[in-house]
């Protein structure tokens, strides 16, 4: 039949799910982690190769998986287990086997629905047993799917949780915990007559607040529980399968600063986890012993441990899956300790302390002594002692693995002193100028050049050649050029680094600017980079008093770390890392012999002040800063504190090295020296088994384009170590997604079409409050049409809270050491504030300020056909109005240009299309709806011709103009619209469909009429007449707001609902009608995309709320 | 982000805080009436999940204030007292509080029942759309020991997945359902209100406390899970477009010339539970992770513990009995 096939085609399969990990279990040496209704299978077993086996994917329906209960195998095997998976009403069993490292499903029950929640599971024998969401206990055949006990409660209030206990219905205990934060021990098995309601037992209460969790640990008799009061409460019970025991409160743990979630007793820990995205490890006693911190967002929901291995896996909200080394106290390896410099025979005291590679450090004194202290032998040693070092002296040692051998000291009378550390007699003294040197510092080119920067006044910094003798008795020290720093109070550099290959010089100073010096500037007189010698005043010189010239730098980023100053300058991979004072790190890019700043990254929350940044083996970076009085190493990849020493601040003197086989840092505190050391360097053993995306919902989806691998480039396809679908090969088509969250970050994703799997390529963190939308344009290829290379390239101009706006470029290009395969580069153009722009107004007394509590809703980027103009960006904003920016030189400058308050409401949506008509200029149009389900048209083609009387000018000058009546107005729903569409027809008409808070949809076509030349005598405005052809409404489309939207084609559309279904609908007769719907599993949908994918696959649909789901399904 | 900032972001906030609301939700039950006229003919009328007490005072003000009307409040919390306010500090699921209920209508039962209760969310969305569920069902229960027939039911709803299974068991009980949501709810938030209206239940119908009502499930004829027939109620947004929009932010200055003036939250939060565990952070008493530094670098560097071998502690011991601890048989 005709009609049904089209009632069932086309039908959309989920291909990809990232949600909330709320299940996990270790089953032999497999993990099972339950995502949504998927399970993800982890091989634990290959000694440090943790890896993703196997996604079984909906095994739970429309439910979300909360839990997992393994049956304790009466033969022994431990290569097959019998799993019940859970969670919401659904309960179904899974018979697995992992034998000859090959994960097998070997059976599979049918998807049992219970007529109440299920909070536990238990297996008795060959059945399980369930409690249930108000009280009541089922036993229950799993296999054939039948009830065959159901025993309530007396008391049938609602559950927050269930602990059952016991191997036989006949020893069955159930401890439930209340809406009356009460626990309530009770036993099925005392019902007589099936049915008849048992009376609770025991009745303990202890927590104010509802309790989440609870653990039994038969051992010894303890029952731990977590609650809503951020409390964990350890109670000794004895057997609670022996009726009337007494409970006796014996813990009651506060370390959480939330809500606590999950908490698990194990033999000799607990392990609690919460709201906070704190891993706590308890011992029974109540003393934290170890916490992990990593997770993002809303927290932990899930816990597992490994007893063998000793392992914590927590999942978390952000769907990222972590396995932690539970090591017992503290960390291995490490700790801080005083090195007892005070002795009578160590006159003064200590100034200033440094590090010469992992194993040396020095020490000078206020009598001008250098100590050496040897970490290995651990005694001191004076290296020398010199009286112009009194008082005042600054101390660096060389860079390098074993710092060169080499130190440098400077003093207040503008004197350097080069010492190498073995043979310090023969130290070199350097007189460079007539007054104090400010800083020091050096800079190393491989092992080929080693340069010393010493500051002194007036801004003038010298530049040292270091180099050896090749006997290495001997050092030689040469002063090779000068540099002048720009004017200010504070007039020093603080750090500098070589450019690779070395022509440059990259430096930091005081003033927080970022300068570039030629590293050798005579010889750059002739080449294209202008070195620029400034002669500056009577400045105190090296040997004459009289003038100096000293190079300028060839480029400089005026204050870009503040007032505080730049604290470090690192190159790597291409790019300049500098950190900061201001709590902020940027990666700069030289190109052209100019430094550009490419992306600002914030360190963790509360580290003001960035002091370094490391590259670790492993390929990632490690921050290095104080946060009040401790210094941390913060990894920006896993969130996570790598070390944290209690050092007192950043102000006394400190100094840190770092190897792989350990980290050291050292500080002044009390008149001594305390190393703080750790092996393994900055690393940590714990493995992130998943990446977490975002840590708030998806506000956005917005696809930029595909991207084509070669063989050569081929993506491992997650199920390879198990199994290989057939037709994976090919060429590999990856789909390129930007998110954008609640969580402030934007996010690049690639979305392999082979494997089911996501890789976050990038996040930027620009944002200070949430981003709402992104639109991108530009899309093309690197090396642009002339000379088309495998990647993309795109502008994207994300917008958010605080009415905040920037705009990024990025460039996606193979990088085979990638696991996506893929690398993203990101380059930060430009960005705007309303009330910044507002701030930089001349007049801006006699002005309103612009709210700053302004958020941007909704964004769309409308592409104009003239030369040299760059897009126009419609802002939707909540304070009203309908904002249009104009972007510049390809996005590096972003102008409010008009604005109107037409709707006097939030506005939700902005829309933009185009009208193209035979003979006809192409015309700009702009839709865009607000609260009240109003829908407004705009012409911009009109707006943006030069002269045209639509734009009323403000009525201040340097207000933005105002946008006059719009072409066409709708009440297109009684409230909201959360979605909104637009297809052009063959007819040359538009269709235009929206959908609303209230579940309905509205569609309709639209003509634009553009009046006749003769019409419009002489007058260059030909003002398009917008006319509604037909018009639909389906009221009850969906049970909550429509939140996404698209027309496929003229004959179909798709829309998805907070209510969870993705539903198709059959247009061009009249009414669109129902075709088939699917429920998803993302929750709070807010944004939908969908692309067709080329030829054979059909379209591709990713849905972003709290979580990413991605659906296919062939036209 | 100053303490005036959340007033210009949520304007009913700031209106609430201005007109002596307990919470901006009392504007939600005006515009409610606006559309439905719920209090008309109200002389007794049943708060369920009260607490803060902002939907009492509006039922105060506009049922109290007629002389004869009385307003019972049901919470589980403590709830500040509001003149013209009968409280009852008790459990809905309980016989006992449906007959507290009925004893201080003097037998009468209630012509309207609301309630505004949300659980606290925990963000898991299934867990809290359940959580809701079974809030509104056990109001339902409990109404229909209280209300009289053809009396009114007003109920905040989440609309997520499982919405139209609540719809279907709605409709058993009253001959009009609607799904209606005020302009002073946020277009962003998923919450709306079932207005049910002529209370009916089916014949033979008993009510029974002590069984508690299950939410329904899908079938494959009248509410499918993912078909054509799902059980939809019409959607009516209240209160009227010239109201203030809740997702727009305004300026501190409002249009009708008012001069803007900070006021303070009109009632705190009565000891919620999270209030020890803030005290101790406050005074720094959580308990602490042991940091390296804190032990001698010797003790330290002993290598990793097998899990089974726990070492000694010091800190808490079994003295940490709770006082609060009761239990019975």
């Amino acid at each position: 039949m005709d009609a049904l096939g089209d009632y069932v085609w086309p039908r959309a399969t989920s291909e990809l799910i990232l949600l909330p990990v709320t299940g996990l279990e270790c089953v032999g040496d497999r993990l099972l982690a339950g995502e949504g209704p998927d399970v993800l299978v982890y091989s634990l077993d290959l000694g440090g190769h943790l890896r993703m086996m196997k996604r079984v994917q909906n095994l739970l329906g429309h439910y979300l998986i909360h839990g997992f209960r393994v049956r304790p195998e009466p033969n022994g095997d431990d290569s097959e287990a019998m799993v019940a998976v859970f969670g919401s009403k659904g309960l179904r069993i899974v018979k697995i086997s992992w034998g000859q490292s090959r994960f097998r499903e070997l059976w599979r029950s049918g998807l049992w629905n219970m007529s109440d929640w299920i909070w536990d599971v238990r297996w008795l024998e060959g059945n399980v047993a369930l409690a249930l969401g108000h009280n009541s206990v089922v036993l229950y055949d799993p296999v054939i799917g039948c009830m065959l006990q159901d025993v309530p409660c007396t008391d049938r209030c609602t559950l927050s949780s269930a602990c059952l206990i016991g191997d036989t219905w006949k020893e069955l205990t159930i401890v439930a915990g209340a809406v009356s934060n009460q626990l309530l021990v009770w036993y099925p098995a005392a019902a007589l007559v099936d049915n008849k309601p048992v009376a609770p037992d025991r009745r303990v209460s202890g927590h104010v607040g509802v309790i989440f969790s609870m653990s039994y640990l038969e051992s010894k008799g303890l029952l731990a529980t977590a609650s809503e009061d951020r409390s964990v409460r350890i109670w000794k019970v004895g057997d609670l399968r022996v009726p009337g025991g007494r409970v006796q409160n014996i813990g009651h743990c506060f370390g959480h600063s939330a809500r606590v979630w999950q908490v698990k007793l194990l033999e000799n820990y607990l392990i609690s986890a919460g709201e906070d995205c704190v891993c706590l490890v308890w011992s029974h006693e109540g003393e934290i012993l170890q916490a992990f911190r990593g997770h993002q967002g809303r927290g932990i929901r899930a816990i597992a441990a490994h007893e063998r291995q000793a392992w914590v896996i927590t999942g978390g909200d952000d769907s990222g899956i972590r396995l932690w080394h539970l090591v017992g106290r503290g960390y291995p390896g490490l700790g801080v300790s005083a090195l007892c410099f005070k002795s009578p025979s160590r006159p003064g005291t200590l100034k200033a302390v440094t590090l010469a590679g992992s194993w040396r450090l020095l020490a000078v004194t206020d009598t001008g002594a250098l100590y050496l202290y040897d970490l290995e032998v651990k005694c001191w040693e004076q290296l020398l002692e010199d009286k112009h070092f009194q008082s005042y002296c600054l101390l660096e040692a060389a860079p390098g693995p074993e710092g060169f051998g080499l130190c440098a000291m400077a003093n207040g009378e503008g004197c350097v002193k080069v010492v190498p550390i073995n043979t310090p007699a023969a130290a070199v003294d350097q007189a460079l100028f007539h007054g104090k040197v400010h800083s020091l510092s050096w800079a190393l080119r491989g092992y080929e050049e080693l340069l010393l920067l010493a500051s002194g006044p007036g801004g003038v910094v010298a530049c040292l050649e270091i180099s050896a003798a090749p006997s290495g008795k001997a050092i030689f020290v040469k002063e090779r050029c000068q540099y002048l720093l720009p004017p200010s109070k504070q007039r020093w550099h603080t750090c500098s680094a070589f450019l690779p290959p070395g022509d440059f010089l990259v430096c930091g100073d005081r003033r927080g600017s970022v300068l570039l010096f030629p590293s050798r500037p005579g010889l750059l007189k002739d080449s294209g980079v202008r070195g620029k010698a400034i002669a500056e005043g009577p400045v105190a010189g090296s040997g004459s008093g009289n003038a100096v010239a000293g190079w300028g730098p060839v480029s400089t980023l005026h204050s870009l770390h503040g007032k505080q100053g730049v604290t470090s300058v690192t190159c790597h991979g291409g790019y300049v890392y500098t950190t900061g004072r201001d709590g902020t790190y940027y990666q700069l890019f030289v190109q052209g012999g100019q430094l550009q700043p490419v992306l600002r990254q914030k360190s963790c929350r509360g580290m003001n002040w960035v002091a370094g940044l490391r590259m670790v083996p492993d390929g990632s970076m490690v921050i290095l800063g104080f946060h009040a009085n401790e210094f941390v190493v913060w990894s920006p990849r896993s969130h996570e504190k790598l070390h944290i020493i209690n050092c007192g601040g950043g102000h006394r003197s400190w100094a840190f090295s770092d190897t792989e086989a350990a980290m050291a840092f050292a500080y002044l505190k009390d008149g001594d020296v305390m190393l703080y050391r750790a092996l393994g360097g900055c690393t940590r053993p714990h493995v992130i088994l998943r990446e977490g995306l975002h840590g708030r919902e998806i506000t956005c989806v917005k696809r930029v384009g595909t991207i084509t691998l070669g063989p050569e480039f081929e993506v491992p396809s997650l199920e390879q170590p198990d199994y290989l679908e057939p037709g994976s090969e090919g060429p590999g088509l990856t789909d390129i997604v930007i998110t954008c969250s609640e969580d402030t970050t934007v996010c690049v994703l690639a979305l392999p079409t082979a494997t089911g799997s996501a890789h976050a390529l990038t996040a930027i963190c620009n944002h200070i409050s949430s981003v709402r939308a992104v639109a991108v344009w530009g899309t093309g290829t690197p090396g642009g049409p002339q000379d088309p290379r495998p990647g993309l390239t795109a502008h994207v101009v994300s917008a958010g809270g605080r009415a905040e706006m920037h705009c990024f470029s990025i460039m996606v290009t193979p990088d085979p050491s990638t696991p996506s395969r893929l690398a993203c580069h990101v380059m930060h153009l430009s960005s705007h504030r309303l009330d910044e722009y507002w701030d930089r107004q001349r007049n801006r007394h006699r002005m309103v300020k612009v709210d700053p509590e302004t958020r941007y809703m909704s964004l769309a980027v409308c592409e104009l056909d003239r030369a040299g103009l760059g897009p126009i960006v419609a802002a939707a904003c909540s304070d009203g109005a309908v904002r249009l920016f104009l972007l510049q030189d390809s996005g590096r400058i972003l102008q409010l240009l008009a604005e109107t308050f037409h709707h006097k409401r939030c506005v939700l949506k902005v829309y933009s299309f185009t009208h193209e008509a035979p003979n006809q200029r192409r015309r700009l149009l702009l839709c865009s709806a607000a609260t009240d389900g109003s829908l407004a048209f705009w012409d911009l083609t009109t707006v943006l011709d030069r002269g045209s009387t639509v734009l009323e000018p403000a009525g201040h000058p340097g207000l933005p103009y105002q946008l006059g009546t719009p072409c066409l107005t709708l009440q297109a729903h009684s409230c909201g619209v959360n979605s909104l569409h637009t297809l052009p027809t063959c007819e040359g008409h538009h269709l235009v469909a929206s959908g609303s808070e209230d579940g309905s949809l509205h569609l309709f076509k639209l003509a634009v009429e553009i009046p006749e030349l003769e019409d419009a005598v002489g007058e260059a405005e030909l003002v398009p007449q917008l006319r509604v052809l037909e018009e639909y409404s389906v009221p009850c489309a969906h049970a909550a707001h429509v939140t996404g939207l698209k027309i496929l084609s003229t004959s179909l559309m798709v829309s998805a609902s907070i209510d969870q279904r993705l539903t198709f609908w059959r247009l061009g007769h009249g009414e669109p009608i129902f075709m088939n719907s699917t429920v998803y599993h993302v929750p709070d949908v807010a944004d939908m995309d969908c692309w067709p994918v080329s030829p054979e696959f059909g379209h591709r649909c990713a849905l972003g709320g709290q979580g990413l789901e991605v659906y296919n399904w062939y036209d | 982000m100053g303490r005036t900032s959340k007033d210009k972001r949520d304007v009913y906030y700031r209106l609430a805080k201005e007109n002596g609301w307990r919470a901006r939700s009392a504007f939600k039950l005006l515009q409610l009436d606006e559309e439905f006229q719920l209090f008309q003919g109200v002389t007794r009328a049943v708060d369920l999940c009260a607490a803060p007490g902002s939907w009492s005072q509006v039922l105060s003000q506009k049922i109290g204030s007629q002389g004869s009307g009385q307003v019972v409040a049901v919470d589980l919390q403590a709830m500040a007292p509001l003149p013209g306010v009968v409280q009852i500090q008790g459990d809905i699921t309980q016989l006992s509080t449906a007959k507290e209920i009925i004893q201080h209508f003097e037998g009468c039962p209630a012509d309207l029942v609301v309630c505004d209760g949300a659980p606290d969310v925990t963000g898991l969305h299934d867990v809290d759309e359940y959580m809701q569920a079974q809030l509104l069902l056990a109001a339902l229960n409990i109404a229909t020991h209280v209300l009289k027939p053809g009396g009114c039911f007003v109920a905040k709803i989440f609309r997520g997945r499982d919405v139209t299974l609540l719809y279907s068991q709605l409709r058993v009980f009253f001959s009009n359902v609607l799904c209606a949501k005020p302009r002073s709810s946020r277009n962003s938030s998923i919450e709306a209100f079932a207005v049910c209206q002529g209370y009916d239940p089916p014949e033979g119908f008993v009510p029974d406390l002590t069984r508690p009502l299950l939410d329904h499930s899908y079938d494959s004829d009248f509410n499918q899970l993912d078909g054509p027939t799902r059980i939809i109620v019409p959607f009516v947004t209240c209160g009227d477009l010239s109201a203030y929009d809740s997702d727009r932010s305004y300026p501190l200055d409002l249009e009708d010339g008012s001069e803007y003036k900070y006021t303070p939250p009109t009632q705190p939060p009565i000891s919620p539970p999270y209030q020890e565990a803030c005290t101790l952070k406050k005074k720094g008493q959580l308990a602490k992770e042991i940091r390296p530094q804190d032990c001698p670098i010797s003790k330290v560097d002993t290598l990793s513990q097998p899990l089974a071998n726990p070492q000694c502690h010091s800190l808490l011991g079994s003295e940490m009995e709770d006082n609060e601890m009761n239990y019975s048989s």
